[in-house]
């Protein structure tokens, strides 16, 4: 290590591990102008040390704290859509879950005799001109029939049966 | 305050709560006034300092990030409006008005030191550093906040925060020797209170 980089180390010397420590020490064992200035360090830092432990106060604490709780007065903390979504990811939670199933469940009533091939992908499907014409056809009656069949004081399960007997005749 | 009664305040004050916040400005005023007078050396910006950081704490309470220390997080808002001063124009303009006059002239000898000497002639060199190099010196070296935490304050890294450090300890070193006489300065014990 050379000087320069030795005066360098001893102004951190507080920040140093363990290590670069013991390499300074190594250093300053062998050179006098190096251990005289780590000594001046030293005592630089004690010197601010002290001046540390002499806190600068407000001429008036207690006016300090009214004025900031009379200027906080008139403003709300603010509210962001992120933290709102935080403090209530629960509920939020909750609510995705919910209308997961709910949506699974209206998709499953939906398309319960809705048979598409699923042995070929999506994009490689191909339904024949006819094929397509009966879907559609019978997808046209489940929501004639859907509309028919709700009525405000039907239970889901009463719509749902009465749509299968819509089917069941079609 | 301990940390859970801190944690339960900033929630509380978070939802509104006046009392709880003003728990927390108790708790943090006079550290936050400390960096503030230490970074602008004049009372009455010091106090606006202070007085904005907390309204801005009182506004961002609900962001606060709770793996942050909220002292950290007050220190660092400081900091920075400290920074913005010392950076405005109107600063350069005013700065150091404020500061004693009766300071040492350079090459002027003492046998002793007063420590409230000593401390004018730190505040008086810590005005010649850059503001990073005196944020990085006032809150490591005078408010004695560990390299880590200074580095979140200031949003600095280690090597960048350590360089700015050796150079404002060099530069307040090497302004005490003009200042002192070098035998007077560093003999141990010459420091009077």
């Amino acid at each position: 290590m050379d000087c320069r980089k030795c005066e360098e180390m001893m102004y951190l010397y507080a920040e140093l591990t363990a290590a670069d420590r013991a390499e300074i020490y190594g250093h300053l064992a062998n050179c006098q102008s190096c251990s005289a200035i780590f000594a001046e360090i030293r005592a630089l830092n004690a010197m601010v040390s002290m001046i540390a432990e002499d806190k600068s106060m407000p001429p008036s604490m207690s006016n300090l704290t009214h004025r900031v709780m009379e200027d906080i007065a008139s403003v709300q903390p603010s509210f962001t859509l992120w933290s709102m979504l935080w403090e209530n990811k629960l509920a939020f939670s909750m609510a995705a879950v919910s209308l997961m199933l709910v949506v699974t469940f209206a998709q499953e009533v939906l398309m319960e005799d809705y048979h598409v091939p699923h042995k070929k992908s999506l994009t490689g499907a191909r339904l024949s001109v006819s094929e397509f014409k009966s879907l559609a056809t019978r997808q046209k009656a489940r929501v004639f029939s859907w509309s028919g069949c709700r009525t405000p004081l039907a239970s889901a399960q009463a719509v749902k049966d009465c749509m299968k007997s819509h089917f069941k005749q079609n | 305050m301990d940390p859970a009664e801190e944690r339960e305040c900033i929630q509380k004050a978070a939802s509104g709560d006046h009392r709880a916040f003003r728990q927390l400005v108790e708790t943090h005023r006079a550290l936050t006034y400390s960096i503030a007078f230490r970074m602008t050396r004049n009372v009455a910006e010091s106090e606006d300092v202070v007085q904005e950081a907390f309204v801005r704490v009182w506004k961002n309470l609900r962001r606060y990030d709770a793996g942050f220390r909220f002292r950290t997080w007050i220190a660092k808002i400081v900091t920075n409006l400290c920074l913005d001063y010392l950076k405005s124009p109107r600063n350069r303009k005013e700065g150091g008005l404020e500061l004693a006059e009766n300071i040492a002239e350079p090459g002027q000898v003492y046998s002793g030191i007063e420590i409230s000497e000593l401390r004018l002639a730190v505040v008086r060199l810590a005005e010649l550093l850059t503001p990073k190099q005196k944020a990085v010196f006032v809150l490591r070296d005078l408010e004695m906040m560990e390299p880590e935490e200074v580095c979140k304050v200031l949003d600095m890294p280690a090597g960048n925060m350590k360089s700015n450090l050796f150079h404002a300890r060099k530069k307040i070193k090497e302004g005490l020797e003009k200042w002192y006489q070098k035998d007077t300065l560093w003999t141990a014990g010459n420091v009077k209170r």
